[in-house]
């Protein structure tokens, strides 16, 4: 069974009194963890075991040691693209509703506000974030000149993907894996960026009151 | 008091008595531009709330145009343009002006130095900062016209300027309402500029949207909630994560965050003011 590791590259962490906020600067989405969540994600680190974090919450929280919360927790933190997948497929098998989480907590006294729970926003360009003048979607043009360059790197990187993927298959038969690593990170990244750009198109067609692709 | 469209600064200018070359300095942020003193008096003053003019753009990064051409059928256009770069052009003086000012704004609200901008209306009710943040055409101008209506002060209705410490400060533009009838028209609100108000700590952050059914019903926002809802809508928070967030942390460490769907902007102004009253921002 994998034991669950939190995504931390590219992320900047506030603490709030009962929140913490998250922001992934690779995908520029923010994420506002509340204390549960967030302290799964601070134990996700790929060596403790589902059992383990959920003593951790059980110590420090003071709610039943519970693997349901810990699980519901991952989901949240699963759906909101901050922990590597997958974490166990086996957990469906014992997959419990927020609705039994929350009567478990509510048993043991706990606080309504420790059931795990993600908000998660897209964070806007500054076209998104900026009233059209006079409505006039000529403003727009630089901004779609930028997404446009944007998805032309984009396009660059995907045309080179048959060149990667071969670099990569003889990466692994050499069992290079410093390499192996190297151009998996390398697709990652091309991967963010692309659906970085997709996101700013679609907020520029947003803005312009018109669907998105 | 109603704001004057006469461009006080364009007196002074050492260029030719038509040609006008200005700096504007706010925020941390320096923006020339080049025009004519007949097209500056379309133009609001100050051209950027809280800014300072100069006839120097040697130091500007960036130099917006607003001048007249004639088009291939003869008919005067007018044209906006950025670095020289053409943005827009049109026949009417009022909207060329307006998308000048618009992106004027904008490029300081990207690149200003140490405050964070948020896309809301402000205003001021018992020396704490109302907030209504939202996308354009989410009604905020309507909003804020109605708290103005009833006793509040006006301090935005495009930004809501924000400082490390999560102080707003005014961006006192006229206030301006899209009539439904002429959506690319605007008229002048009543307000009046003030360029001495104070830097306020938030009290509220009221997420609303228009809605012809909706009816007033406030959910308590969580601090997190609240910190999102700004940070869906600040400009810069791509390029300035870090002191976007820490400034937008400082902000809503005082505040209530509130979110509900309205209709008719009058009826909903009375529940908020009640609201605000119910909630004691000033207590907070």
């Amino acid at each position: 069974m994998n034991n669950p590791r939190a995504i931390r590259d590219n992320i900047f962490t506030e603490s709030l009194a009962n929140e913490t906020i998250l922001y992934d600067k690779a995908n520029h989405r923010a994420h506002s963890l509340n204390k549960t969540v967030a302290m799964v994600w601070e134990a996700a680190d790929g060596d403790k075991s589902i059992d383990e974090i959920a003593g951790i919450l059980h110590d420090r929280l003071g709610i039943p040691k519970d693997r349901s919360v810990v699980l519901l927790a991952l989901e949240e933190l699963e759906t909101a693209g901050l922990i590597e997948a997958p974490i166990d497929v086996n957990r469906i098998a014992e997959h419990t509703s927020r609705r039994e989480v929350i009567r478990k907590l509510g048993l043991a006294g706990a606080s309504a506000a420790l059931v795990p729970f993600v908000v998660s926003v897209v964070a806007p360009t500054p076209a998104m974030a900026s009233s059209p003048a006079a409505g006039n979607p000529q403003q727009y043009v630089s901004e779609l000149q930028l997404i446009e360059a944007d998805i032309a790197k984009n396009a660059n990187a995907y045309a080179n993907n048959a060149t990667a993927q071969k670099d990569l298959n003889a990466a692994i038969a050499a069992g290079n894996q410093g390499l192996v690593d190297q151009i998996l990170g390398n697709k990652a990244g091309a991967q963010a960026q692309f659906t970085a750009a997709a996101t700013d198109f679609n907020g520029v067609l947003a803005a312009l009151g018109l669907p998105p692709l | 008091m109603q704001t004057s469209f006469v461009n006080s600064h364009v007196a002074a200018s050492d260029k030719s008595p038509e040609e006008l070359v200005v700096s504007y300095s706010a925020y941390g942020v320096r923006v020339g531009l080049a025009t004519t003193e007949t097209l500056a008096r379309y133009l609001p003053t100050p051209l950027i709330p809280g800014g300072e003019a100069d006839y120097s753009v040697d130091s500007s990064p960036v130099i917006f145009g607003f001048g007249e051409t004639q088009s291939a059928d003869g008919r005067t256009q007018f044209v906006v343009s950025e670095n020289g770069v053409r943005l827009s052009w049109c026949a009417d003086v009022e909207i060329a002006a307006r998308t000048l000012e618009s992106r004027v704004h904008q490029y300081v609200a990207a690149n200003a130095q140490q405050f964070v901008f948020v896309h809301a209306g402000v205003v001021s009710w018992k020396g704490k900062a109302v907030l209504l943040p939202g996308r354009s055409r989410s009604g905020k101008s309507t909003m804020v016209m109605g708290l103005v209506n009833a006793g509040a002060t006006y301090y935005s209705d495009e930004y809501a300027v924000i400082d490390a410490l999560g102080y707003v400060h005014a961006f006192q533009r006229p206030l301006r309402l899209r009539p439904d009838v002429a959506r690319t028209g605007y008229f002048e609100g009543n307000w009046a500029y003030n360029d001495s108000l104070l830097p306020l700590p938030v009290g509220l952050v009221l997420c609303t949207k228009f809605d012809q059914t909706g009816v007033w019903q406030p959910r308590l926002l969580t601090e997190g909630e609240t910190l999102l809802a700004l940070l869906q809508n600040t400009v810069a928070v791509r390029q300035q994560a870090e002191l976007s967030i820490h400034a937008l942390k400082n902000a809503v460490v005082s505040a209530i965050g509130l979110e509900s769907d309205r209709g008719d902007a009058g009826y909903a102004t009375q529940h908020i003011v009640r609201s605000i009253d119910q909630s004691t921002i000033e207590d907070r």
